[in-house]
């Protein structure tokens, strides 16, 4: 019997939501001098706004001698086909960002980067960088 | 240890009762939320009497403002969203314990019930998340909650599920639909009520069919874990800094100085 599959499997010219973040937590480190650094997990507990969804993610900025703090700057989950995204944001980032509600969808890799470079420039992420990178230095941390 | 809480309004001038207020108290840690006068200015005049307390710069929650008698380099910080802020906090007796400082959006600008449901629950998880991080579960939450003791984010398994008696809180946690959930002890419903005045922490009158008038906003609750530690007679609602009245004639807070009364509680 002849295949029934298509001939090739040609992976998608798109780049995923982790792999956005995982290529933008590489320049962090290097823009603070080695303080601050982003890391994406998949969290234990899923909040019920992302139950439908097959895979969750959450963005944390951590100090590398800020032994266990974490800020985590966004929650996202999608299906097998990566977009749309979910989003929840940080309350104060999706103000400053003018969003009207702090968890949304995100239609596709475009509307993702975009995204990023508001939350990226967003003035509470500055402080909360700089504030990091501040506590770092202090004396028994 | 003597903790603090206090919603001070924005009073750009809170530091002439504040001050004396820390130093009746003897307080060792102290939260504010809505705090807008000179931190340094305080800090300074309290140890011009060796009463040293220190700022504990926060990474991303602005809404409260922490002071501790511990260094800022002692009191680690675990994690802080907009509305909440978790730090290991040194104790003198417990070595640390966690200690979580809170203020919630206000139901004035808005905010729906699903809002308190939602923050609740992000709060939950993050505190279950600290405990397991660090091993402790001796977690201290207090805070300007905007919302009463028997509101259902405060009640809710899934949420807080702080319970008014130590005798049901004890347990820890209980099972729903073969889920655990972990539990806190609600001290504030003792205090709520005329029997001993004030009645509760703020005063709000609105036409409608259902208002309570006084409130219970300004709460603290505690793991179980804490229960021998934590001296409930020393739970108090504050309503007058060294003699001088923080609440009107009628008992209600002064909104010349807060709208919020302050509360105080030991953790021995």
């Amino acid at each position: 019997m002849e295949s029934l599959w298509p001939e090739l499997f040609n992976e998608q010219d798109i780049k995923t939501p982790t792999e956005i973040l995982e290529i933008q937590a590489k320049f962090l480190p290097k823009l603070t001098k080695d303080m601050v650094y982003a890391e994406i997990v998949q969290p234990n507990e899923v909040h019920s706004a992302f139950i439908n969804y097959d895979f969750l993610f959450r963005l944390n900025l951590k100090g590398k001698f800020l032994e266990n703090y974490r800020f985590t700057v966004l929650t996202f989950a999608h299906n097998i086909s990566f977009y749309p995204v979910k989003i929840q944001l940080d309350k104060d980032i999706s103000v400053e960002c003018g969003m009207t509600e702090n968890r949304f969808d995100l239609k596709n890799e475009y509307e993702f980067i975009s995204f990023l470079k508001d939350v990226f420039n967003s003035q509470k992420m500055r402080i909360v960088i700089t504030a990091i990178m501040k506590l770092s230095n202090l004396p028994n941390f | 240890m003597k903790y603090l809480f206090w919603n001070t309004f924005k009073n750009p001038e809170i530091n002439t009762f504040l001050e004396p207020l820390i130093r009746e108290q003897e307080c060792d840690v102290v939260l504010l939320a809505e705090y807008t006068d000179n931190v340094i200015d305080l800090l300074k005049n309290l140890s011009k009497n060796d009463y040293s307390l220190y700022l504990i710069p926060p990474i991303a929650c602005f809404r409260i403002t922490t002071l501790s008698i511990f260094k800022p380099g002692n009191v680690k910080p675990i994690n802080s969203r907009t509305h909440f802020t978790i730090m290991q906090m040194p104790h003198k007796t417990l070595g640390f314990h966690l200690l979580v400082g809170v203020h919630f959006p206000s139901k004035l600008h808005g905010n729906d019930h699903l809002t308190f449901i939602a923050e609740s629950i992000d709060l939950k998880q993050c505190i279950e998340e600290a405990e397991n991080l660090i091993g402790n579960n001796k977690t201290v939450i207090v805070g300007d909650f905007n919302m009463n003791p028997f509101e259902e984010p405060m009640v809710g398994a899934l949420a807080l599920h702080s319970i008014p008696t130590q005798e049901e809180a004890k347990r820890g946690n209980r099972i729903i639909n073969k889920r655990q959930y972990s539990m806190f002890y609600n001290p504030m419903w003792n205090l709520f009520g005329d029997k001993n005045m004030p009645a509760g922490t703020y005063y709000y009158s609105k036409s409608g069919h259902v208002t309570y008038f006084w409130n219970m906003f300004d709460q603290v609750i505690i793991r179980p874990s804490l229960f021998d530690n934590f001296d409930i007679d020393s739970l108090k609602i504050i309503d007058k800094v060294n003699g001088t009245p923080l609440v009107n004639t009628n008992g209600r807070p002064k909104q010349q100085i807060s709208d919020h009364l302050p509360i105080v509680f030991e953790i021995t």
